[in-house]
């Protein structure tokens, strides 16, 4: 293991103002320290140390390494670290202007396009986010769901809601049948008015969930929209006999709530309408 | 293992099954167990349930066997290469509570200690009436990176388990990593000596299931630090300051469910998944990776919610590797705000608890901190130390709002807790990251004062120290017993003894 030095550390601390330092940070830092000083020209060496301060929100210092980096090498290599620690530094614009750099040197970096697309969300360009989120999609074999969650989200934004459909099912296809992709699917059929696609997409579910009650009272309440009242009130009732025999947890004391009262709803009668 | 559908399938379509396998004399069904045995170089059992099994290596074997005899194993599977240069065998169709044994290289026989037993059926207990977990936190010291200061530590605490173990002759079930698994980078060379030499014995007989730590990430892609990347991307893996980004080995070497293959609601990534075992569900999450990003955290938050409200087992056990409440040497959860390596302890505290409130968890365990530090039977408290109210947040003797329960021995505590008018909505929370070390100062983050005081943590009477600490800083791991009535958690010594232990009644 290497050992820190303690004066080192101090140093470091006080460079740092009110940023914080990882104890793990500062054995990296003089294991890079120790490597930049028998090889003063390796440029990747300056990379990773730039990125070291740049975590510590330490960005003069960052940028200085990252400087002295571009001289000592080309200065594409740099500017991916160069577009995060300005990502950091909410310096959207030039954050970009590294980001386009690098991938116009390494298309396939699926990081940089993943950075880009959060940068272009923020900075309220929606589109060019949804672009950049299939170019990461394309390009990682396993792409997180919650990505396609945010990618749905911006085009139901943009009242896109056929795409972002389109994109859900290309993630439910990838990825398996994961509820959250699903769920958000039937979020906008129902949206859509297409409360038949909502029930067959949440019956795909039925095995995923284990056939809760949680399952059979939301299913419930989607037959009910598509007024197949027997059918949800066999749901229902098969829901609260099996909430009742679990132990009482705050959401299973909130769910037989929700249950029982759309049980009241659909046992009410009509009201009368008058001629 | 890297998600890939096709693999998934080609590996599904050669798995074998105990009750294809004939005796017959005809070629078809030949006993094709004739090879010889290979040694791999690491092997473990993956997503062991009551039906199936994954037995994965690395070496040059291509195929594995198994049967209910050791002098006659039966049962062949072609194995299929997964990434990380591994090769996997699933076997299905196992029955459940049955030893099982197995060779690597399809030799007839079975080497000394190549042997699992399958698990129970959902819901039901295992034949000796009790599901027994063991946790290890930041284990990951047993190699090259920890040995000038660590040397031996992360074998110490397994021979404390496995003289605990001998103590009442039950074996474990469930074996459980809490994060930082293998020192400094999480490499797969660091992985080979911190995890496949050192439990080498353990992992081919029980099925190890991990969360990611902050050391899993190398020096990361964004962060290039040791333990400190923050980025969300599990392909911004560097072991050294040199390397080109790549796939950090974790997801490689484990192959964890993603569609709900052990139990539990499909996840759609291996960095966060549950299963079940018998009478518990447990959920390993992703405080390392999904928590770095809002959308990602928040897709884990609502996979969660799901899962939970789909599981009706006995017990529920959570693990993630930052722990909503430390006041461990440099991990102070009540700074995390200041500190982008602890923010996920915050963010855990603030979204998560209160799911693990109102769904029923009973136990939650994580590392990050190199102590043992427990809580009392929580609920509702999500914010720092200095806002805790024994009389708001935890379970108290007789309800007097002075006397926090300590769940030992007369206090245990009740699952349908007595304070909440008989609700099952209390937590338990262990930080347990001195598996491999144990930090003997505050270290330069944390103030001395408050160094294993978190005010929602019980006062240890082990310690060392007057007046007691809220804490240990021990080596050492976690026994967890479950049974149908009880849920009992032990916190064990090197050499066994149990230093810390409470007791949930259902």
């Amino acid at each position: 293991m290497i050992r820190y030095h303690h004066w080192f550390l101090w140093s470091v601390l006080c460079l740092a103002g009110t940023a914080s330092s990882h104890p793990g940070q500062h054995e990296q830092l003089d294991h890079i320290n120790s490597l930049i000083a028998q090889q003063p020209d390796q440029q990747i060496l300056y990379i990773r140390r730039g990125s070291i301060y740049a975590t510590g929100a330490q960005f003069e210092q960052a940028m200085a390494d990252f400087e002295q980096a571009e001289r000592l090498g080309p200065a594409v290599q740099v500017a991916l670290e160069r577009g995060m620690a300005y990502y950091q530094m909410q310096e959207f614009d030039l954050a970009t202007q590294y980001l386009d750099r690098y991938l116009q040197q390494f298309p396939h970096a699926a990081i940089a396009y993943e950075y880009r697309s959060r940068i272009a969300r923020q900075k309220g360009d929606v589109r060019q986010a949804i672009a950049d989120l299939h170019r990461y999609f394309e390009l990682q074999d396993q792409p997180h769901p919650g990505n396609y969650l945010a990618a749905a989200d911006m085009l139901h934004e943009l009242h896109e809601t056929a795409q972002a459909l389109n994109l859900l099912d290309q993630g439910l296809d990838k990825l398996g049948l994961v509820p959250q992709l699903q769920q958000r699917a039937i979020e906008l059929e129902l949206e859509r008015g297409t409360t038949a696609a909502a029930i067959a997409r949440f019956a795909t579910l039925r095995i995923p969930l284990q056939n809760s009650p949680s399952w059979k009272l939301q299913m419930a309440e989607l037959l009910l929209l598509d007024d197949r009242h027997a059918d949800a009130g066999m749901l229902l009732n098969q829901a609260e006999t099996e909430l009742r025999k679990l132990r009482p947890t705050p959401a299973r004391i909130k769910l037989l709530q929700q249950v029982l009262a759309l049980k009241k709803k659909l046992a009410a009668p009509v009201a009368a309408t008058s001629d | 293992m890297r998600y890939n559908a096709a693999i998934r399938l080609l590996v599904a379509g050669t798995a074998g099954t105990l009750v294809a396998c004939s005796n017959g004399n005809d070629d078809f069904f030949a006993n094709r167990c004739t090879g010889t045995e290979i040694l791999p170089s690491r092997l473990l059992l993956q997503q062991l349930t009551d039906s199936s099994v994954i037995i994965k290596w690395r070496g040059t074997a291509t195929a594995a066997c198994m049967g209910s005899d050791p002098n006659n194993l039966n049962v062949y599977v072609q194995s299929s290469a997964t990434d990380g240069d591994h090769q996997e065998a699933v076997f299905t169709n196992l029955d459940a509570q049955t030893l099982y044994y197995y060779s690597v290289g399809a030799a007839p026989t079975a080497p000394a200690g190549q042997q699992f037993t399958t698990g129970p059926e959902k819901s039901a207990l295992p034949d000796d009436g009790n599901t027994r977990v063991w946790l290890i936190g930041d284990s990951g010291t047993g190699g090259d990176d920890e040995r000038e200061d660590h040397a031996g530590e992360a074998a110490q605490v397994l021979a404390g388990m496995n003289t605990f173990v001998a103590g009442d002759g039950e074996a474990v079930d469930v074996f459980m990593m809490l994060g930082d698994n293998a020192y400094e980078v999480g490499s797969d060379f660091n992985y080979q000596q911190a995890v496949f030499e050192t439990y080498a014995a353990l992992l081919k007989q029980v099925s190890v299931w991990p969360t990611i730590g902050n050391h899993e990430m190398g020096i990361g892609e964004a962060v290039p630090l040791g333990g400190l990347s923050t980025s969300s991307d599990p392909d911004s893996y560097r072991a050294t300051t040199l390397d080109a980004p790549s796939r950090t080995p974790y997801l490689d070497i484990f192959s964890l469910p993603t569609q709900g293959e052990a139990g539990g609601v499909p996840s759609g990534t291996e960095q966060y998944y549950s299963f079940d075992y018998g009478n518990v569900h447990f959920v390993s999450l992703d405080s390392q990776l999904s928590a770095r990003d809002d959308d990602q955290r928040a897709a884990m938050r609502e996979w969660l919610i799901d899962d939970l409200s789909s599981n009706d087992a006995d017990w529920t056990i959570v693990i993630f590797h930052h722990p909503p409440y430390s006041k461990g040497a440099n991990h102070d959860s009540d700074t995390a705000d200041a500190r982008v390596f602890d923010l996920p302890q915050k963010d855990m505290r603030e979204e998560f608890v209160p799911v693990f409130d109102e769904y029923g968890v009973d136990l939650v365990y994580g590392g990050h901190s190199h102590s043992y530090e427990r809580s009392y039977y929580l609920r509702n408290h999500t914010g720092t130390s200095d806002t805790f109210s024994p009389a708001l947040h935890a379970e108290l003797v007789d309800n007097n709002p002075s006397l926090p329960s300590s769940g030992r021995g007369a206090e245990a505590y009740a699952q349908l807790s007595p304070t909440s008018g008989g609700v099952d909505d209390r937590v338990v929370y262990t930080v347990a990251g001195n598996s491999g070390k144990a930090d003997q100062s505050a270290g330069f983050l944390t103030k001395p004062e408050v160094w294993l005081r978190h005010a929602a943590h019980i006062e240890q009477p082990a310690d060392s120290v007057t007046p007691l600490r809220r804490g240990l800083n021990v080596l050492g791991s976690v026994v967890v017993d479950a049974s149908a009535a009880t849920l009992t958690a032990s916190f064990i010594d090197m050499d066994g003894e149990v230093l810390d232990r409470f007791t949930i009644a259902r």
